[in-house]
């Protein structure tokens, strides 16, 4: 065993060792890194269609996630058996997410007072909105999926408060930043701007609630919430930025019904860290965030300014969305055998995503870049206080950067398993028994996948939904 | 240095604290709001005010007067149309109890209990003796149907939620179609959360 205490030769002492000791301790066990590497094998099980086996593989690896990181395990579970077609474990994984949700709005001050020394992973991750909002739209699916239509219209109301929530919530969340930057004296003053919350009406939940309205008979709700599917495309541009696909609760030939197929396309984007440098200017008193570009160009992020004593360049990780691009062109739907049309896109869930994870890009930005600033600036006072010149000195100065290094990591955490895009179809069929079949094509019109439902029972009354995805 | 490694240490310990489990058993009467969702509690309240209203309306005695017998009840479709998953047999089952032991009302089975009974006797005709077997045709038909509904209206902002739950029960008379009775329930609930936790 080495007794760092007694080393004299390299002049380390233990308390110096240990906090790097700590930190790849907590690295190693996702409390200052997001852990996601164990995510590979899952969804490539997912795309090659092996949902079971994604499904217990997740399971597997419960561990991983801890208790500060329930909601991802809660959430990624609940879609990894709704695919699997385990509806009952895939409802109950997914009520525990919006439970893990509303549990952890109460946020820990200790594991707060942790993340301005060390990163945000440290902090309970209690989901983006966007998540939040398909874990009810899911819980929904599972309900259709078992014919339980009263219990799906639930988890749509739930969904829609959601949403009429959205934009109060980041307004406030703006406000108090502000307040307690005002209030702390150790803080740089850096005022910050509330970007408003574009999305507050989901095209694809109020296709699922128009057709449930319109299953129950209930045609002025239907035809309402067919107006808010409208007013999504019309009023949300920059998150329907398609043209909105046909859809419709009434069937032109009164003697046929309508039959709705929802298909699920790819994976949605995920979290990836962008890796930027901060360089501050003691002359003009300014921080500037740059990124470097893949020749090595520096281009300005974002700039504050803030009185600065040192000249010097930090390193900085911050999270973004990156697509996952799919290969599902085209989705089309049998019956029989016969071609009824295709589907076409009602939601990118990335788009959705950015939206709600714009909203407060910024302020997470702004934060770790004082962090980092704190940090750096405080480490590259140690390593100048280090007098030694020998490999005592370098090894205690690498021991700061390492320090340093480990503890700055972005937030990665986010679903890895919900779907990329979601596509509707609504065709109209008289009642009776069919085969149905949809077949997921690639560019090149090359089936790629399809999912059979044989002896599909369209009803004269009733919700008649069919769901298929391809992940691929 | 020294001094803030212990701080660190001493904050993650903190961290990653747990209590262990304890159960204790309570009165079925107490008052428990845990989440601030639709509980027993709510369930109580609800039957508890429709029972009361409902055995004091003169439709039982208007009805007793021009049938010469107790009015025969069975009970629909509580529909729910709330943000919550909520059972509604909680307080249908205390209504239909209530007015069964005060000897107001008789109750018939409901429509999927019916289905089931019907399934037994129909076996019966097989599979019992004669002497045990029921009769087909021999059900007692209701006069009246209990239907109704739970919507929820809900507001949030700033860790506070308030909850609006309106419970509606409807009495109607299955052959004129007539609603003789109709009880209203409504509770609020303001849901705090705290903000902040160690």
């Amino acid at each position: 065993m080495v007794d760092f205490r007694s080393d004299k030769k390299f002049g380390i002492k233990a308390v110096s060792i240990m906090p790097l000791l700590c930190l790849w301790f907590m690295a190693g066990c996702g409390m200052v890194a997001t852990q996601k590497g164990f995510y590979t094998p899952i969804t490539a099980e997912l795309q090659q269609g092996n949902y079971q086996n994604a499904a217990q593989a997740l399971e597997k690896a419960r561990k991983k996630f801890g208790g500060k990181d329930r909601f991802v395990y809660f959430l990624d579970a609940g879609l990894a058996w709704h695919y699997a077609g385990q509806l009952d474990t895939s409802t109950a994984r997914l009520h525990d997410a919006e439970e893990a949700a509303d549990e952890l709005f109460t946020k820990s001050i200790s594991r707060a007072a942790l993340s301005l020394v060390l990163n945000d992973n440290v902090l309970e991750y209690a989901g983006e909105d966007y998540e939040i909002l398909y874990a009810n739209l899911f819980k929904s699916l599972n309900f259709v999926n078992q014919n339980n239509h009263e219990a799906a219209f639930v988890e749509i109301r739930r969904a829609n408060e959601k949403l009429n929530l959205l934009e109060d919530k980041y307004r406030k969340a703006a406000d108090e930043f502000n307040s307690k930057a005002k209030e702390d004296k150790g803080h740089p003053r850096v005022e910050y701007k509330a970007e408003k919350v574009r999305f507050n009406n989901d095209a694809f939940a109020r296709y699922l609630s128009m057709h449930m309205y319109a299953a129950d008979g209930r045609w002025d709700d239907a035809r309402i919430d067919r107006e808010w599917l409208e007013r999504a495309f019309a009023e949300q541009p920059h998150i329907y930025d398609f043209e909105m696909p046909l859809v419709t609760y009434l069937p032109s030939d009164r003697s046929k019904v309508i039959l709705s197929v929802v298909g699920l396309a790819g994976l949605a984007p995920v979290k990836e860290a962008l890796e930027l440098r901060i360089r501050t200017d003691s002359e003009l008193d300014l921080v500037q965030v740059l990124y470097i570009g893949p020749s090595g160009q520096e281009t300005e992020y974002f700039h504050f300014p803030l009185a600065v004593d040192d000249d010097i360049y930090l390193d900085l990780a911050v999270p973004q969305f990156v697509d996952r691009p799919h290969q599902v062109a085209a989705i089309k739907v049998l019956a029989d055998g016969i071609p009824m049309g295709s589907l076409h896109l009602i939601e990118k869930v990335g788009m959705v995503a950015r939206e709600t994870f714009n909203a407060k890009k910024s302020l997470i930005y702004l934060r770790m870049a004082i962090r980092t600033l704190t940090k750096g600036v405080a480490a590259y006072k140690k390593k100048e206080e280090v007098k030694d010149e020998g490999l005592g000195g370098w090894l205690k100065k690498a021991a700061i950067d390492a320090v340093y290094d480990i503890s700055e990591n972005a937030d990665l955490r986010c679903s890895r398993l919900l779907p990329g895009e979601v596509y509707v179809g609504d065709f109209e069929l008289a009642p009776g028994t069919y085969d149905l079949a949809v077949q997921f094509l690639d560019g090149s019109g090359r089936v790629i996948r399809t999912q059979t439902f044989p002896q599909y029972k369209v009803l004269e009354k009733g919700l008649n939904l069919v769901e298929a995805f391809a992940l691929e | 240095m020294k001094k803030g490694l212990i701080l660190l240490l001493g904050v993650l310990l903190l961290a990653g604290c747990g209590g262990g489990k304890k159960v204790y058993r309570l009165d079925p009467e107490t008052q428990t709001d845990l989440s601030g969702r639709w509980n027993d509690t709510d369930a109580r309240l609800v039957a508890q005010e429709m029972i009361t209203d409902c055995v004091a309306r003169a439709w039982i005695t208007d009805f007793a007067a021009r049938a010469g017998k107790v009015p025969v009840v069975t009970v629909g479709t509580i529909r729910n149309m709330s943000s919550e998953h909520i059972d509604t047999e909680t307080f249908t089952t205390d209504f239909e109890r209530e007015l069964i032991n005060a000897g107001k009302v008789r109750f018939v089975a409901s429509r999927d209990q019916r289905q089931e009974i019907r399934d037994e006797r129909f076996e019966q005709q097989d599979f019992a003796s004669k002497e045990t077997m029921k009769q087909i045709r021999n059900e007692t038909g209701a006069d009246f149907i209990l239907l109704g509904s739970i919507k929820t209206i809900a507001d949030e902002a700033e860790g506070t939620k308030v909850m609006y739950y309106q419970t509606d029960l409807e009495m109607i008379d299955i052959e004129t179609t007539e609603k003789v009775w109709i009880g209203t329930k409504k509770i609020k609930k303001e849901i705090s959360k705290s903000k902040t936790k160690w």
